[in-house]
C-alpha cells in the first residue's frame, strides 16, 4: 500500500507533529509512506533520513502520483494546517481529526482576514440558514459566536472518505453529522519509554528532597484546564502535607491571572511555574510527579496527549468526568465531576493520594496498563492500515 | 439583510408631521400656537406634499428591499445546496480516483499472481 501522509513534523511545535513522529516509524513498516509537510527541509534529520519527506506544494494528486490513499492530519491551529486543509479539500482521503472543534481555525482563516462572506458560507454549509442567521447576529455583536454549538468540522468530515478520531465520543459526534463518511475510533499512539531515571532521581535533578510530594499540571494553562480549582485544593492539602509542591509545566494563556491567584491563596515557592519545557525537562517532571492533575471543562470533545503521557509514566491523574475522558477505565484514573462538587472532590482525592502511596501505585499501574494495551504505537499503526484498507475495499 | 432589519425599516418608513412643543412655563402654549399658525401660513402647504412624496418613495424602497431579501434568501439556499453538492461530488470523484488507481494496478497484480502460481519449467 502506498500512502501520501500529510502532517506537521518536528521541530514544528505542535502535539500533532509529535504524534506523527511516534506513528510514522510503525506505519512505515506496514506501507510505503511518503510524508508531505510544510518546510520539508527543516524536518528533523532523524525523520528526514528515514522517510521520503516532501514539501506540500510538490503534491500533484493521488491519481497522478499513484498513491493508494492520502492520509491527512487536521487540527485547529491555522499555522500548521492551512495548506493541509487546502489539499484535503482538493484530494480527499482519510483524515485524522485531532480537534473536534474547528471553529477557531475558520475564525483565523476567514474572519481575521476580513472574509466575512466566506465565514458565512462555512456556517451555511454546515448548519444551513440557521447557521447564517447566527453568524450575522454574532457579527453584529448581538450574541457571542457559538463556538461550542457550531464546531464546523462538517466540511472536512463530509468530504473525507474516512475519518479517524481519538475517542468514542468524537466518533459518535462526527458520525451523526457526517452520515456518508466512515468514522473509526483509533487511540493516540503513545510510546512507553523505558525508565531511564527513577522518580527519586528525577526529583533530585529538579531540586526536590526525596520525601517531597509533587503534584503536577502539564500543558498550556487556560481557564478550561481548571488549574485554579487544583491550586485551591492544593493550598488546603498543604496544611496536612507541608512537604507538598505543585509544578505547572507549560505556558500560561495571555491574560490569565495566575500570579494574583497564587497571591490570593498564599502560595509562593511551593508552586513552580516551569513554563514551556523542552523534551528533557518535560519528561523529568513527568517522572518526578506523584500526582497529575489534568482537569478540563468545558471541552471541545478533544483528548489530551499530556494526560496519556502522564498515564504512560505510571502516574495517578485527576481528570474531569466529561466527554472523551469518561471512556477511560475507572481504575486507571480518578474522575472528578464537573459542577458544584468539583472543588471538594479534587480536595478529597488530592489528600487521599498524597496520603496513600499504595493507592498512587495501584492507579498508576492501571494507567500504564491501559496505555500499553490501548495506545501501543505498533498496534495503533495496524489499526490505521486496517481502516485505510476498509475504506479502499468499500470505495 | 435580516428579517429584523427589514421590519425595523418598515416601522420607520412613514414620516409623520410632528406637532410643535414648548417646555416654557406660562408662555409655552403661546409659542406653540404662534409657531403652528406661522407654519400653517408659510410652510405647511409646501412641506406636506413633499412628505407624501417621501413616504411613497420610502414605502417603495422598503417593499423592494423586502422582495430583494426574499430573493437573496432563496439564492442563499440554492448556494448552500450547490456547495453541499460540490463537496459530495468531490467526495465521489475521490472515491473514483482511488478505485481507478486500484483497477490500474490490478493487471500488474494479476500478472504477478499468475507468475507465482505458474509451474516452474525445468530446462533439460
Amino acid at each position: 500500500m502506498k500512502i501520501a501522509y500529510f502532517s506537521p513534523l518536528p521541530p514544528q511545535e505542535t502535539g500533532i507533529a509529535e504524534y506523527s513522529a511516534n506513528l510514522l516509524p510503525h506505519l512505515a513498516r506496514k506501507a510505503r509512506v511518503t510524508v508531505f509537510t510544510d518546510r520539508a527541509s527543516q524536518v528533523k534529520p532523524s525523520l528526514r533520513d528515514r522517510f521520503s519527506v516532501r514539501g506540500l506544494d510538490g503534491f500533484t494528486g493521488p491519481l497522478h502520483e499513484r498513491f493508494d490513499m492520502c492520509l491527512y492530519h487536521m487540527g485547529n491551529n491555522l499555522c500548521f494546517h492551512e495548506s493541509i486543509y487546502d489539499i484535503l479539500l482538493r484530494y480527499p482521503g482519510v483524515t485524522t481529526l485531532h480537534d473536534l472543534n474547528l471553529h477557531s481555525f475558520y475564525g483565523e482563516l476567514l474572519m481575521k482576514r476580513g472574509r466575512l462572506a466566506a465565514y458565512m458560507r462555512e456556517m451555511a454549509y454546515a448548519y444551513g440558514t440557521a447557521g447564517v442567521h447566527h453568524a450575522r447576529q454574532a457579527h453584529s455583536g448581538l450574541m457571542p459566536y457559538g463556538v461550542e454549538r457550531y464546531p464546523l468540522f462538517e466540511r472536512v468530515g463530509r468530504v473525507s472518505l474516512g475519518v479517524i478520531v481519538h475517542s468514542q465520543y468524537a466518533r459518535r459526534v462526527v458520525a451523526s453529522r457526517c452520515p456518508r463518511t466512515r468514522v473509526r475510533y483509533i487511540p493516540q499512539p503513545v510510546p512507553v519509554a523505558s525508565e531511564s531515571i527513577t522518580d527519586r532521581e528525577a526529583k533530585a535533578r529538579l531540586g526536590f528532597e526525596p520525601d517531597d510530594l509533587l503534584v503536577g499540571s502539564f500543558g498550556h494553562v487556560a481557564p478550561s484546564k481548571r488549574v485554579d480549582v487544583a491550586l485551591r485544593a492544593f493550598a488546603r492539602a498543604r496544611r496536612s502535607f507541608p512537604n507538598a509542591h505543585y509544578a505547572i509545566v507549560g505556558g500560561v494563556m495571555e491574560g490569565y491571572e495566575l500570579s494574583s491567584l497564587l497571591d490570593e491563596l498564599g502560595l509562593g515557592e511551593e508552586v513552580c511555574l516551569v513554563g514551556y519545557a523542552d523534551d528533557a525537562i518535560f519528561h523529568t517532571y513527568l517522572r518526578a510527579v506523584d500526582v497529575g492533575v489534568n482537569l478540563r471543562y468545558p471541552t471541545h470533545g478533544e483528548t489530551s496527549a499530556t494526560l496519556l503521557a502522564l498515564m504512560a509514566a505510571g502516574k495517578p491523574v485527576l481528570v474531569s468526568r466529561v466527554d472523551a475522558f469518561v471512556e477511560l477505565p475507572d481504575a486507571a484514573c480518578v474522575k472528578i465531576d464537573v459542577g458544584t462538587e468539583e472543588q471538594s472532590q479534587v480536595e478529597t482525592w488530592l489528600l487521599a493520594l498524597l496520603e496513600d502511596r499504595d493507592m498512587r501505585c495501584q492507579i498508576g499501574r492501571s494507567a500504564l496498563d491501559y496505555v500499553q494495551s490501548e495506545c501501543e504505537p505498533e498496534a495503533v499503526a495496524a489499526r490505521y492500515i486496517d481502516f485505510i484498507q476498509q475504506v479502499l475495499n468499500e470505495v | 439583510m435580516s428579517e429584523d432589519l427589514i421590519a425595523e425599516l418598515r416601522a420607520k418608513q412613514t414620516i409623520r408631521e410632528q406637532p410643535f412643543r414648548s417646555d416654557k412655563p406660562i408662555i409655552g402654549p403661546i409659542i406653540v400656537w404662534l409657531r403652528t399658525v406661522w407654519n400653517n401660513i408659510s410652510t405647511r402647504w409646501y412641506v406636506l406634499p413633499l412628505l407624501q412624496q417621501q413616504n411613497e418613495f420610502n414605502a417603495s424602497v422598503v417593499a423592494y428591499l423586502r422582495e430583494m431579501n426574499e430573493r437573496l434568501a432563496e439564492i442563499d439556499e440554492r448556494l448552500i445546496d450547490l456547495d453541499r453538492d460540490q463537496m459530495a461530488l468531490t467526495h465521489n470523484v475521490a472515491e473514483l480516483s482511488y478505485r481507478l488507481i486500484r483497477l490500474d494496478r490490478s493487471p500488474v497484480d494479476i500478472e504477478a499472481q499468475q507468475r507465482r502460481h505458474e509451474p516452474v519449467s525445468h530446462e533439460t
